[in-house]
């Protein structure tokens, strides 16, 4: 447990180091960050000013959700997003190899060896958004609906490193195809949106299938006390979505460990 | 020069046809996007019978539709290309050769958009025909070509100055995103330009961005509107030929400048 | 120490059409390609030893270190070094060896090597005492206590090289696996790396390393295991391989005037590029260097002459014809 704990610190450290040797690079990647995320705000912006709207959800709330995105990926991809860009070059210039010669798991090493701080700019936009949202909606945050916020948040966190294990381990035999971000971006789209303007059938599928309501609308509803029993479907439906992709990683690094990369 | 052009544009079609998987993945994102899209319009609409500043339902999915779709036909890496050539002093070689590097890079992106054809734009085409029931023909075929070939150039001119950047600066991996994003904002790629405030709208026409896309999709839809302008479409596109000319010499001015500082510092 | 036991690795792959109907046809039916990299191969190492394996480009002696070194699963086979199977027990078998793999770099390209010396002591788990001990023997040893304070992609080749070797040596391995190690570096890079090998061996570790330069191994090497297409071809010490070859050099030879015919007893013209430059093969238990160098002297005047070991290629001819006469 020490042990790992030293190599995330010295792995943090060194990833760290690596990108202040280009500060002015990293700080402009940092406003890169802020402006593309708040992008979609802007745009939901646009809609409500020429007089449309969600049917049933006023700015401010929409705000909300679009914010928790944002502050979600802020907080968690610089632990593990990062991964995706560090197999993607690792697989194409063969030094993945050099993973598998260190005494310690393998993802855990994929993982900690790609700490990227330059989300803190997701992060600043969403908690610019998420006190406009909040200011602006009248809502009491009681310690159950706190508790069960925190909760969301974490299994939403969770649902994102799940996404990131399946991109990743598609790197190991789709070899440098750097569109799998393109793929993620487009597929995350639907998480900026109440979950009512979709279709039944497509509401089903974003909370029980491939679950991506839990990632900023569950937390936001549960905020506005938005929130049906079927969220307890989807936090059964998370881990296992969590669980199958971890296999999933795993079983992507066996064939590429037989097969040579 | 044609036969520059040809030759070129047929080696880099054969070439990127190895990395077909690559470009298909556009058969995944193209529809997705737009299923969002779809989602997000049809139900505003639900709540606002009418019209928009000044789109019904019908003629916003064939905005979102017809932009996806000149998207294909008109985006490139000339400008990521270019900045990538000067930073590992690869750049070098094409001065020594005879044919300018932006003739090459235009050769190139003909050759990666034919391809781009096949591969995204047909299929794709016919995704939006059969699963979302978007019937896309333009108002005036004539018109929407030559604008649509000017939208081509203009995307081209752009990211190539944007490009030629690197002559200056050692990193501007970070700049030209930001700059992406704001052209494709300005372009009207996100979100048509009529949803900006007024007064940015009136600032919108004199830039040069609108010209890539709203421009070509509006003459496909067949009427042209913004801020306060409202065009013929022979205005606009004459309009549009004018500052694809002006954009050409500015980048021909800024060419040989790069050039210069590339040959008295480099080499 | 390590044995080996019809370890074998086929490679699958899948043929690609390069039209559009034989793509499409791919989607149904894939035509699947079977390349014997390795067929086969076992042998033992003791403790201590310094093995060299040789071989062409593409002879299955990187592939052989994949997976002794537990980053490949062989296709059948089995392979035992202290105990472990190195793709089953992977994470406890990698901490007692060391890699130094001549391609691929270790060190981090934007901060300097002496702060991945110590992220390598968190991922082995090095503690601290031990660690300052080895790093500052090592670094003396190759002479760069200066140079890993510098960041890595100021460094030269060489300097980048010694770094990674002491990389690989922090955790104090027991068997340490070299992949061409002496690739792309100048002769006195060359020279230092070799005298480090040597000097940890010494010590008693193990090494394996693969070349495709004799030079390498007959500076390095007691022991040669020599692959081609797969199979071992040789293993034996390096005396025994030299009787089998003879004592041959491959020489260049550049002459001011022209040099009719090279009718010289132990010496065979391989190639005539012209009438004044020649390739050839020398058998130095016939004829000495310097008397070949006195008559061509006499004859032509030797205008440029570059003396080499013989190239691996010939080096496989000559086992290998002797190889099929027996």
């Amino acid at each position: 447990m020490i042990h790992y704990l030293r190599i995330f610190l010295s792995g943090m450290k060194v990833a760290l180091a690596s990108r202040m040797a280009y500060r002015g690079d990293f700080i402009i990647r940092i406003v890169v960050m802020f402006f593309g995320d708040l992008l979609f705000p802007m745009i939901t912006t646009l809609i409500y000013r020429a007089g449309a709207s969600f049917p049933g959800w006023s700015l401010p709330e929409v705000l909300l959700i679009q914010g928790i995105f944002m502050v979600v990926k802020g907080i968690s991809f610089p632990f593990f997003f990062g991964m995706i860009e560090e197999i993607l070059d690792r697989v194409r210039e063969g030094t993945f190899d050099l993973m598998l010669i260190r005494p310690c798991s393998v993802l855990y090493l994929s993982i900690v060896s790609s700490f990227n701080l330059e989300y803190v700019g997701s992060f600043l936009g969403g908690i610019i958004l998420l006190s406009y949202a909040l200011l602006h909606i009248e809502i009491n945050i009681t310690l159950v609906t706190g508790l069960l916020f925190l909760l969301l948040f974490f299994f939403s966190m969770l649902i994102l490193l799940s996404f990131t294990l399946i991109m990743s381990g598609t790197l190991f035999k789709w070899v440098g195809n750097s569109r799998v971000y393109e793929i993620f971006d487009a597929v995350t789209k639907f998480c900026l949106y109440p979950r009512s303007i979709y279709s039944e059938a497509f509401q089903n599928l974003i909370s029980y299938v491939f679950p991506l309501a839990m990632i900023a609308y569950f937390p936001a509803a549960s905020l506005l006390e938005r929130l049906d029993r079927g969220v307890i479907y989807s936090l059964v439906v998370c881990l296992l979505f969590f669980l199958i992709s971890r296999a999933f990683w795993y079983r992507m690094l066996k064939q590429y460990t037989s097969a040579g990369g | 020069m044609l036969k520059t052009i040809k030759g070129v544009a047929f080696a880099t079609y054969k070439e990127w046809a190895a990395y077909r998987s690559h470009i298909l993945v556009s058969l995944f994102i193209g529809p997705v996007q737009f299923l969002v899209q779809y989602y997000i319009w049809s139900s505003v609409y639900a709540g606002q019978a009418g019209t928009i500043r000044g789109f019904n339902l019908e003629q916003m999915l064939v905005y979102y539709g017809i932009t996806t779709l000149i998207n294909y036909c008109i985006m490139d890496f000339a400008g990521w290309n270019l900045q990538m050539l000067i930073r590992t002093g690869r750049f070098v070689t094409f001065i020594l050769r005879p044919v300018s590097h932006r003739l090459f890079a235009f050769s190139q992106k003909v050759g990666h958009r034919l391809l781009g054809f096949w591969l995204e734009l047909v299929p794709v085409y016919i995704i939006f025909l059969l699963v979302f029931d978007i019937y896309l023909v333009p108002a005036n075929v004539l018109w929407f070509l030559l604008s649509l070939f000017l939208g081509f150039m203009m995307m081209f001119l752009i990211n190539y100055c944007i490009g030629m950047a690197g002559f200056w600066l050692t990193r501007t991996e970070g700049i030209r995103s930001i700059f992406v994003i704001f052209r494709d904002v300005f372009a009207g790629v996100f979100i048509p330009l009529t949803f900006f405030p007024g007064v940015v709208q009136n600032i919108l026409f004199f830039l040069p961005f609108q010209y890539i896309s709203y421009v070509p999709v509006r003459v496909f839809i067949g009427d042209y509107q913004l801020g306060e302008m409202s065009l013929e479409l022979s205005q606009i596109v004459g309009l549009q030929a004018t500052y694809v000319i002006v954009m050409l010499l500015f980048s021909e001015f800024i060419w040989r400048m790069g050039i210069k500082r590339f040959t008295g510092v480099g080499v | 120490m390590i044995k080996v036991n019809e370890l074998e690795k086929t490679y699958k792959s899948y043929q690609r059409g390069n039209d559009f109907l034989s793509t499409l046809k791919s989607i149904f039916k894939r035509k699947i390609n079977y390349i014997e990299a390795v067929k086969g191969i076992s042998f033992d190492i003791d403790k201590g030893e310094l093995v060299g394996f040789i071989g062409p480009n593409g002879a299955g002696k990187s592939t052989t270190i994949k997976m002794l070194t537990g980053v490949l699963h062989p296709t059948a086979g089995e392979v035992d070094i202290i105990g472990y199977t190195p793709w089953q027990d992977r994470e406890q078998y990698v901490a007692h060896i060391g890699a130094v793999f001549g391609q691929k770099s270790q060190l981090i390209w934007d901060i300097p090597p002496v702060d991945a010396f110590y992220m390598n002591k968190a991922i082995y788990d090095i503690p601290a005492e031990e660690f300052e001990e080895t790093k500052d023997k090592l670094v003396k040893m190759l002479e760069v206590e200066e140079l890993i304070k510098k960041p890595t992609r100021q460094l030269s080749l060489g300097q980048r090289m010694k770094c990674e070797f002491i990389m690989a040596m922090l955790h104090r391995p027991e068997i340490v696996f070299l992949d061409e190690p002496t690739i792309g570096l100048d002769v006195i890079a060359k020279e230092t790396i070799r005298e480090f090998i040597k000097e940890m061996n010494k010590k008693g570790v193990t090494f394996i390393l693969t070349t495709h330069d004799l030079d390498d191994i007959e500076q390095l090497a007691r022991r040669v295991i020599l692959i081609n297409n797969g199979d071992i071809l040789f293993d034996d010490t390096i005396e025994v391989l030299k009787k089998h070859l003879g004592n041959k050099k491959h020489i260049r030879l550049k002459t001011e005037e022209k040099l009719g015919d090279l009718s010289i007893h132990g010496v065979k013209c391989k190639q005539r590029i012209s009438q004044k430059e020649f390739e050839i093969e020398l058998d130095n238990s016939l004829i000495e260097i310097k008397d070949f160098i006195d008559q061509v002297n006499q004859r032509a005047g030797v205008l440029d002459i570059n003396i080499q070991e013989l190239p691996i290629e010939r080096v496989i001819k000559v086992l290998f014809g002797q190889n099929k006469n027996v």
